[in-house]
C-alpha cells in the first residue's frame, strides 16, 4: 500500500513538470528526416519573453541551436529557436518559461534527426 | 518568504482600503444623530496611524516580493537576483514588473494623500482628501489582480477571471479590512445603542461583501480548480478548502453577532457588547488565517492544472445506476423524496415549527446517505488521472508489444478475454474492449499496476515503468476504438465517431506536420504498399486540384517500410500527398483496417481513412479493389456531406466514454 501511494506520488511529480508544454514541432519524441529549420513549442499560456528559454542539445550535451530563442510577437504562447543543419542522431530539447502569472515551467523531450 | 510577502502585501492594502470603507459605509453615518461616539478628528486620527504604518508595511513587503519574484523569474540566487540587470527585466519587461511600478506609483500618491490629511486643519476637507484616498486605495488593491493566475488566461476567460477577481479583492478587503475598524468602535461605544447601529450598518457592508466574495470566488474556483477530483486530490485544492472552512468560520461569527448580540446591545445589555467586540476580534484572527492561505494559494500551482491524487478508498459514479436499473430508479426516487423534505424543512422553518424542519432536514440527510451508498464505486489514489501519454501512435505501438508480451495470453489477441491461458483460470478475464470503454483510465493504471485482489489479475508495476503503462492504456483505448471502426464503411453514416490517434509526418521539402494540426479539414489518409497500390496513388495524384478545391488535406503513407524518394517519381506529382512517417503510424493505423478484431493478419496492403473536421474517423476503404470502384466516385460526395458538417462537440483529446 505505502508502495502504491509512494508510486502515485512520484508519477504526480512527473506528470506535473510537462504539464504547460501544449505541443512542438519537430514533435516530442518524434522522428525527423529532414533537419529543421527551427524548433517550435507551443505552451498552454502566454509567456514572458525576457525569461522564457530553450537549449537543444546533441548527444554529448553540446548546445547546438543557434542561440536565438525568442518569444513569438502575436502568439505570445510560441517560443521557438532556429537550428543549424543537424547531423542525424538523438537531440535533447531543454526549455524553461515564465507565464505572465509569474509561475516557472521547465521540462525536456528528445526528438530524432533520421539519416 | 515569498509567500508572507504576498500575505502582508494583502493583509495591508486590505487594511488600507477597508479602514476608509469603515469610515465612510460605518462610522460616519452611525455617529450622525444620537450621542458623540468618536469625534471626527478621532477617526482621521485612528486611520493616520493606521494607514501610514499598513503603508509602510506594503511597500516593505512589495519591494521584498519583487526581490524574491525576481529570483524565482532568472532561476538565480537572491543575491545575484537583485543586480541591476535583472531588476531592470523584471521591471521593464514583465507583465508583473510593469505593474509592480504602476501599484509603487500608487502607494506613493497614498502617501501623498495622508501627508495632506494630516496637515489639513480644517475638518470639511479631510473627508475629500479621505475620498480622494477611497480610489487610489480601492485602484491599488485591485490592480493586484493582474499579478495572480488570472493573468495567464486568454481571450474572454482571461476578462471573466480578471473582473471577478478585482470584485473579489474589494469585497474583501471591505469586510476583512473594515472589520478592526469595527472592534475599535465597539471599545469605545457610548451610549449602546451607537454600538448596535454600527453593529447592524456593518451586517449591511457584510452581507453585500459575503454575496460577491462566494460568487466571485466560486467564478475563480471553476476556472482554476475546476473539478471535485481536483478539489480533494490536490494541494491547491485541500488549499481552498482549508479557505472555505476559515471563511464559514467568519460567517458563523458574523451572523451570531447580527442576528443574536446587535439585538441584545440594542436593549442595553453590556456583556452582550462585550461578547460582539470578541466575536469581531475573533473574526479578525481568522481572516488574517485567510489572507495567509491566500498568500500560499497565489504561489501554488491551480488544482485545474496538477494530477490530482484521490484521498478517499470510495467516490460516487453514474456507473451502478447504468448498470442495475433498480440502482437508478431508487435514486431518482430518493432524488425526489429529498425534494419534498426540503419543501418541508422550508414551510417548517417559515412557520417556525422546529420539529417539522428538523424531520425535513433528517430525511434530506437520509435520502442523501441512501443515493451515496447506492452510488459509491471503489476509487484509488489514481483514479483520476489523466495520462501523460497522448493518444497517439508513438505511444500505441510500444503500447501494443507491451500488450503482446504481458496480457494477451489471457485477455487475447482483441482483448476479449479469450486467450489461450483463459481456460486454465479460475475465472474468466475481462472483456478489456468494454473496459477500457467503461472505466476511467486511471482505474485501468490502478489495476494494471497492482492487480485486482481476489481474482487471477497481477499487478505489472515491478515490470513496467508509469510511463510504459500509460502506453499500454492507450493501446487499449485505440483497441475499443478499433472494434468501434469495424462497422465503417466506405460512406459518412452519423454513428459513433472513432477517435483517430495522432501522428506526425513530414512531405518533401516541408516541415514537419502531425495530423491534428490538419484540423478542421477533412483529411484523407492513405496506407500504401508498392507496387500494389500504384495505380490508385496515380489515380488520387490525378484529383490534386479538385482535393485543393475541396479543401481536403491528402497523407499517402507508405505500410511496408519508409517511403523512398523514387515513390514520388513512379507515382507522377504525388508529392502534395506522399508522406513519411515512423513505422509505428502503420502499425498503429492497422488496427483501424481489420476486418475481424481477433486476427491481426487481415490487414489488407492498402488502406484509405477519411477524417471529419473534427478529427474523428468517419469512413474507410479497405483493399485495392473497393478503392478502385465505388469510392473513388463517391468520396468526393462523402467529403462534401463532412465539409456541410457544423463543427461542434468534443476533440477526440476530449472525447471520453
Amino acid at each position: 500500500m505505502l508502495l502504491a501511494f509512494a508510486s502515485a506520488v512520484t508519477l504526480v511529480s512527473v506528470a506535473g513538470a510537462h504539464a504547460f508544454l501544449d505541443h512542438a514541432t519537430p514533435a516530442v519524441g518524434s522522428a525527423v528526416h529532414a533537419s529543421p529549420g527551427d524548433l517550435k513549442l507551443w505552451f498552454t499560456q502566454e509567456l514572458e519573453p525576457a525569461f522564457s528559454t530553450v537549449r537543444v542539445l546533441d548527444k554529448s550535451g553540446t548546445r547546438v541551436d543557434k542561440g536565438n530563442p525568442k518569444v513569438d510577437g502575436a502568439d505570445r504562447t510560441l517560443l521557438s529557436v532556429s537550428l543549424p543543419r543537424l547531423e542525424p542522431g538523438t537531440y535533447r530539447v531543454v526549455w524553461r518559461v515564465l507565464s505572465v502569472d509569474t509561475h516557472v515551467t521547465e521540462g525536456d523531450f528528445t526528438f530524432d534527426v533520421a539519416p | 518568504m515569498l509567500v508572507a510577502a504576498r500575505a502582508v502585501h494583502f493583509a495591508s492594502a486590505m487594511l488600507l482600503f477597508g479602514e476608509l470603507v469603515f469610515i465612510f459605509a460605518v462610522a460616519r453615518p452611525a455617529s450622525r444623530g444620537a450621542g458623540r461616539v468618536a469625534s471626527a478628528g478621532d477617526i482621521y486620527r485612528r486611520y493616520l496611524r493606521i494607514g501610514a504604518w499598513s503603508l509602510a508595511a506594503s511597500i516593505v513587503s512589495g519591494l521584498l516580493w519583487l526581490a524574491v519574484e525576481a529570483a524565482v523569474m532568472s532561476g538565480a540566487p537572491l543575491s545575484q537576483a537583485i543586480s541591476r540587470d535583472n531588476l531592470g527585466l523584471v521591471l521593464g519587461r514583465t507583465v508583473f514588473g510593469r505593474l509592480w511600478i504602476l501599484r509603487f506609483g500608487l502607494a506613493v500618491a497614498l502617501a501623498a494623500l495622508l501627508v495632506a490629511m494630516a496637515r489639513s486643519d480644517d475638518n470639511r476637507r479631510k473627508p475629500r482628501i479621505a475620498m480622494g484616498a477611497l480610489v487610489v486605495a480601492a485602484v491599488y488593491l485591485a490592480a493586484s489582480a493582474w499579478a495572480g493566475h488570472a493573468a495567464a488566461g486568454q481571450g474572454r476567460e482571461r476578462d471573466i477571471q480578471l473582473s471577478s477577481d478585482v470584485i473579489h479583492l474589494l469585497a474583501a478587503g471591505a469586510w476583512l479590512g473594515a472589520l478592526p475598524g469595527l472592534v475599535w468602535w465597539l471599545g469605545r461605544a457610548q451610549p449602546l445603542d451607537a454600538a448596535a447601529r454600527a453593529t447592524r450598518r456593518f451586517s449591511t457592508l457584510g452581507a453585500i461583501s459575503v454575496g460577491a466574495l462566494v460568487s466571485t470566488g466560486a467564478t475563480n474556483a471553476w476556472f482554476l480548480v475546476g473539478t471535485v477530483p481536483a478539489l480533494f486530490g490536490t494541494e491547491y485544492g485541500r488549499l481552498l478548502l482549508a479557505k472555505l472552512a476559515l471563511f464559514a468560520a467568519m460567517l458563523v461569527l458574523a451572523a451570531a453577532n447580527r442576528w443574536s448580540l446587535a439585538p441584545r446591545v440594542g436593549g442595553d445589555d453590556r456583556r452582550a457588547l462585550n461578547l460582539l467586540r470578541r466575536n469581531a476580534i475573533l473574526e479578525v484572527v481568522v481572516g488574517a488565517l485567510l489572507v495567509t492561505i491566500v498568500g500560499l494559494l497565489g504561489v501554488s500551482i491551480p488544482g485545474a492544472h496538477q494530477p490530482p491524487v484521490w484521498p478517499f478508498d470510495h467516490t460516487l459514479s453514474w456507473q451502478p445506476a447504468q448498470r442495475l436499473a433498480w440502482v437508478g430508479a431508487i435514486a431518482a426516487a430518493a432524488a425526489t423524496l429529498a425534494c419534498v423534505a426540503a419543501g418541508v424543512a422550508f414551510e417548517g422553518a417559515r412557520r417556525q415549527r422546529p420539529r417539522l424542519w428538523i424531520a425535513g432536514l433528517i430525511c434530506i440527510a437520509a435520502t442523501a446517505a441512501i443515493s451515496a451508498w447506492l452510488l459509491a464505486v471503489p476509487a484509488y489514489p489514481t483514479t483520476y488521472l489523466v495520462s501523460p501519454v497522448p493518444y497517439a501512435a508513438d505511444s500505441i505501438a510500444p503500447g501494443a508489444a507491451l500488450y503482446d508480451r504481458s496480457c494477451s495470453a489471457c485477455h487475447g489477441v482483441g482483448g476479449h478475454g479469450d486467450g489461450p491461458a483463459a481456460a486454465s483460470l479460475p475465472s474468466k478475464p475481462s472483456n478489456l474492449a468494454e473496459h477500457a470503454a467503461r472505466h476511467r483510465p486511471g482505474e485501468l493504471f490502478w489495476w494494471i499496476a497492482h492487480g485486482i485482489p481476489g481474482t487471477p489479475m497481477p499487478g505489472f508495476a515491478s515490470q513496467m515503468s508509469d510511463v510504459e503503462i500509460w502506453k499500454l492504456i492507450q493501446f487499449l483505448r485505440a483497441q475499443s476504438e478499433a472494434e468501434d471502426a469495424m462497422n465503417l464503411t466506405t460512406s459518412v453514416e452519423p454513428r459513433r465517431p472513432v477517435a483517430t490517434p495522432d501522428f506526425a509526418f513530414e512531405r518533401a521539402g516541408k516541415a514537419q506536420e502531425t495530423v491534428r494540426q490538419q484540423r478542421p479539414h477533412v483529411t484523407l489518409v492513405v496506407l500504401y504498399t508498392m507496387p500494389s497500390s500504384l495505380p490508385r496513388l496515380r489515380a488520387l495524384a490525378a484529383q490534386e486540384r479538385a482535393f485543393a478545391q475541396a479543401d481536403v488535406r491528402v497523407i499517402a503513407i507508405r505500410m511496408d517500410t519508409s517511403a523512398t524518394p523514387a515513390d514520388s517519381e513512379t507515382v507522377h506529382d504525388g508529392e502534395f500527398m506522399l508522406a513519411i512517417a515512423a513505422p509505428r503510424v502503420a502499425t498503429a493505423y492497422g488496427m483501424f483496417a481489420h476486418k475481424r478484431i481477433e486476427s491481426r493478419d487481415d490487414a489488407p496492403t492498402h488502406v484509405e481513412f477519411l477524417f471529419d473536421r473534427q478529427g474523428y474517423l468517419r469512413a474507410r476503404s479497405l483493399g485495392i479493389r473497393d478503392a478502385a470502384s465505388a469510392w473513388i466516385s463517391g468520396m468526393f460526395a462523402q467529403i462534401k456531406l463532412l465539409n456541410d458538417e457544423p463543427l461542434d462537440g468534443q476533440s477526440p483529446e476530449e472525447h471520453a466514454h
